[in-house]
C-alpha cells in the first residue's frame, strides 16, 4: 500500500475545509464568428474530500468549465480573462505553464469520457500508469506503483493486465486504467468529466463504485461533471446546475432535489424518469439550450420559462441565498 | 400480433478463411417476440445484448439466419406484391442518430412528400396523400410538434435542431400511415430537456394512431415510463419478458434485478436506501458464449447447474417469463 499522507493533506486542508474555489470565473473563445463568452462568472467551491457534481445539458458549458480549472482547453482561442482559482491556498491562474504542468496529474487528475482518446493504443496501459507515476516521482517504484494503483481501480490480477495494450480492454477495464493513472500520484481533487457517459449501466454502477470508494481510501475530492441527475444523485453531496455559461442554482443535493428554486431546475427535475416508479412525464421544458454566440437579452433561461415576466427579458438575474441553496433568478429576488 | 418474430437466429461472420468465416458472432439467438396494435413493447438490454439486431430483423433490414418474422398474420418471406409492399411500408424505422437518417440535400417538405407519395403508389392513401398534397404535409408537420409548419418546410437537416430533425424522421415515419414504428434508442442523443420532449410525441403518436412501438432503449428508466411490455435481452437472448409493471416490482431474471438495481435514480433519498446488485466484470463476447447459462458468470445467484445446463424459460405467471433455473427467486424488490 502506498502511503496516503493524510496527515501531511489535513494539515494544509482539513476534511470539509475548501478545497478548490473558483469566483467569477470567465473564459473566452475566439471564433470565426467573432468571441464567445462561454463561462460566465461562474463560482463553486469543493470541500476537501467532498463530491460535487456539475450538471447541465449540452451547451451548458459544464466542460469548459472544468477545463478552465485545469487551465488546458482542446480549443484554441480559449482564454481565461477574469475571476479566481485557489486551489490549496495556490492561486492557480498566477501558476506558471510548468508549474501548472506539474499539477495536473498529481495534485488535481482528470478522467474523461472517453477512455480511449487518452490511451496510448501502441504502450502497454502498465507502462502508460508508470509514466504518469514517473512525470513526478521518477521512474524508480513506477512500475510498482503502477501495478499497486491497478488493483486499487479493482482490475483483476493487476500484473496481468499491465502487459496489456487498451484494445486488449473492455471499455470499463479502460475506464479503470484512465482512473489508475488519475489516482496513482494520490491527488487530491479529481476532476471527472462524463465519466460513465460512454459505458453501459452495470459497468457504469462499478464505476461509480469504484470512484467513492477511491474517495474514501485516498481522502480525494470529487468534481463530477455530469448531464445524468441520478448519477448525481447517487454520488454528490453538493450540486450546481448550469445553463448557458452560468450556474443558476447550487446547494446541498437533497435539498435542491427536493425544493429546485430555479425554473430550469425544475423543469430537469420533472423530466428526469426513475426506474422506481411508473411516472407519467407530466411537464416538459419547451425549446434547447440557446447558442452561446446568440444569447437571449435578461435572464438567458427567460424564453423557455414558464414563470418568466417582464422583468426576466431586460435584466440579468440576481444570485439570492435561500438557505443553503443559491439561485439566480428573478422569482426569488426581493422587490425594489 | 402484428408484429412477431419467431425463433429468430442471427449470426455475422467474424474472420475470414479461405474455407469461410473463422468464426461466427451470435448476435441473436432464438428470439421469439411480438407486438401488438395500440401497444408498446420496449427491448431493453446493454451494449452487444442483440436488441438492435432484434430490431432490424424486425423491420426487415436484416435477413434472419434462421426463424421467421411474421406480420399480421403471415411470414414475411412469403409476403408477395401489394402484401409484401404492406409489410414494407407498414413498419417503420426510427433510429437514433436523426442526422444520418435524412439526406443532407432534401428539405424537410422533400422528404415528407416523398414518403407521402410512397404510401400514395401502394394505393393505401386514397387521393388525399398524393404527391404534391402540400396540406398533408402541413398536417404531418403539425402533428409532431413542427408549428407553424410554413418555419419548416424549406428547411434542410442541418438547420434543425437533433431533437427537431428526431420529429421530422417520426413525420416521414407516420407519413406512410404505418401499423408498427420500430424506434431503436430514439432519444439516446437527444440532450435531457429534449428527450422529454421527443418521448412525449412518440408515447402521443403510439396513442393517437393505435400503433405498435417497438421501443429499444438501453434505459430502463425510460422504459419503465413508456412501456406496455417489456422484453430483456442478454447476449443474444431474451433473458426475461412481460409486463412492464410486473417486471419492474418483481423482476424474476436476476439481471433484470442487476439491471435495475444499477439505474441511478434521480432522487437522493431514495437512492441512498436502495440495494445496489453490483455485477462483476463485462458481459462475454458473443464469439464465444458461456456454456450453460449465458448469464452464469456474472450472476450473483450462480449455481453448479447454471454452468452445465441451459436453464429452461419458466413461466412466472400474468404474461412474466423468465429465462432461468431459479426464476422468481431473486430477492430484490423495487
Amino acid at each position: 500500500m502506498r502511503d496516503v499522507p493524510s496527515a501531511a493533506r489535513a494539515s494544509s486542508v482539513p476534511a470539509g475545509g475548501t478545497l478548490l474555489s473558483v469566483e467569477d470565473l470567465h473564459t473566452h473563445i475566439a471564433t470565426p464568428r467573432g468571441v464567445v463568452r462561454a463561462v460566465d462568472g461562474v463560482s463553486l467551491t469543493v470541500p476537501a474530500g467532498g463530491a460535487v457534481g456539475l450538471v447541465g445539458e449540452s451547451g451548458s458549458v459544464k466542460s469548459m468549465t472544468g477545463f478552465s480549472i485545469l487551465r488546458l482547453f482542446p480549443t484554441r482561442g480559449a482564454r481565461i480573462v477574469g475571476g479566481r482559482v485557489r486551489f490549496a491556498g495556490r492561486d492557480l491562474l498566477a501558476l506558471s505553464e510548468e508549474e501548472m504542468r506539474r499539477l495536473r496529474g498529481g495534485e488535481i487528475a482528470m478522467v474523461f469520457q472517453d477512455p480511449t482518446t487518452y490511451l496510448n493504443p501502441v504502450l502497454p496501459v502498465g507502462h502508460q500508469v508508470a509514466e504518469a507515476y514517473a512525470a513526478r516521482h521518477g521512474w524508480a517504484g513506477a512500475r510498482e506503483a503502477a501495478v499497486e494503483a491497478l488493483a486499487q481501480a479493482g482490475l483483476p490480477d493487476p500484473a496481468e493486465v499491465a502487459r496489456r495494450y487498451p484494445h486488449e480492454l473492455s471499455g470499463g477495464m479502460r475506464q479503470r486504467v484512465v482512473i489508475a493513472m488519475a489516482t496513482v500520484c494520490l491527488p487530491r481533487l479529481l476532476i471527472a468529466d462524463e465519466p460513465t457517459t460512454a459505458l453501459d449501466v452495470t459497468i457504469q454502477a462499478q464505476i461509480l463504485d469504484l470512484l467513492q470508494r477511491l474517495r474514501r481510501e485516498l481522502g480525494m475530492a470529487l468534481l463530477l461533471i455530469t448531464h445524468d441527475l441520478g448519477v448525481v444523485a447517487e454520488v454528490c453531496e453538493t450540486v450546481y446546475v448550469m445553463y448557458a455559461g452560468r450556474i443558476v442554482e447550487a446547494g446541498p443535493t437533497a435539498a435542491l432535489f427536493a425544493r429546485p428554486a430555479h425554473p430550469y431546475t425544475e423543469g430537469l427535475l420533472a423530466s428526469a424518469l426513475s426506474v422506481e416508479e411508473a411516472r407519467p412525464i407530466v411537464r416538459v421544458l419547451e425549446g434547447a439550450v440557446p447558442d452561446l454566440a446568440a444569447l437571449p437579452t435578461g435572464c438567458r433561461f427567460h424564453p423557455r420559462c414558464p414563470s418568466a415576466f417582464d422583468r426576466c427579458r431586460v435584466a440579468d438575474p440576481p444570485e439570492v441565498s435561500l438557505g443553503a441553496q443559491r439561485a439566480a433568478c428573478w422569482l426569488h429576488a426581493p422587490t425594489p | 400480433m402484428i408484429l412477431e418474430g419467431r425463433g429468430l437466429i442471427k449470426r455475422f461472420p467474424w474472420g475470414r478463411t479461405f474455407f469461410g468465416p473463422r468464426r461466427w458472432v451470435h448476435a441473436v439467438s432464438d428470439v421469439t417476440l411480438g407486438v401488438r396494435l395500440a401497444e408498446t413493447l420496449a427491448v431493453v438490454g446493454e451494449s452487444g445484448s442483440g436488441k438492435t439486431t432484434t430490431g432490424r430483423l424486425l423491420a426487415g433490414l436484416e435477413a434472419p439466419t434462421a426463424g421467421e418474422v411474421w406480420f399480421a398474420g403471415a411470414p414475411v418471406a412469403t409476403l408477395r406484391g401489394d402484401a409484401w409492399r404492406r409489410y414494407r411500408l407498414g413498419v417503420q424505422v426510427v433510429f437514433q442518430d436523426s442526422q444520418a437518417s435524412l439526406n443532407p440535400r432534401r428539405t424537410v417538405e422533400q422528404v415528407l412528400r416523398t414518403a407521402l407519395a410512397a404510401r400514395a403508389s401502394a394505393g393505401a392513401g386514397a387521393g388525399g396523400a398524393a404527391r404534391g398534397d402540400s396540406a398533408a404535409v402541413r398536417r404531418l408537420l403539425t402533428e409532431v410538434g413542427l408549428e407553424p409548419p410554413e418555419i419548416f418546410l424549406r428547411r434542410f437537416p442541418h438547420q434543425l435542431s437533433g431533437g427537431q430533425r428526431q420529429r421530422v424522421n417520426i413525420a416521414r415515419a407516420l407519413a406512410v400511415d404505418p401499423e408498427v414504428i420500430v424506434a431503436d434508442e430514439p432519444i439516446s442523443a437527444l440532450d435531457l430537456s429534449v428527450r422529454a420532449q421527443i418521448l412525449l410525441l412518440l408515447q402521443r403518436v403510439q396513442r393517437q394512431r393505435q400503433l405498435a412501438l417497438v421501443f429499444i432503449s438501453h434505459d430502463l428508466a425510460v422504459v419503465r415510463a413508456v412501456a406496455h411490455r417489456v422484453a430483456v435481452m442478454y447476449l443474444g437472448r431474451i433473458v426475461e419478458e412481460g409486463p412492464s409493471e410486473a417486471v419492474f416490482r418483481r423482476p424474476g431474471h436476476p439481471y433484470t434485478a442487476a439491471l435495475l438495481s444499477a439505474t441511478p435514480v434521480p432522487d437522493p433519498r431514495a437512492a441512498r436506501a436502495r440495494r445496489r446488485i453490483l455485477l462483476p466484470g463485462d458481459p462475454p463476447s458473443p464469439l464465444a458464449p458461456p456454456e450453460g447459462c449465458p448469464f452464469h458468470p456474472r450472476c450473483p445467484m450462480v449455481q453448479e447447474i447454471c454452468r452445465r445446463t441451459f436453464p429452461p424459460l419458466v413461466d412466472l405467471g400474468g404474461g412474466q417469463r423468465a429465462l432461468c433455473h431459479f426464476a422468481g427467486e431473486a430477492a430484490w424488490t423495487s
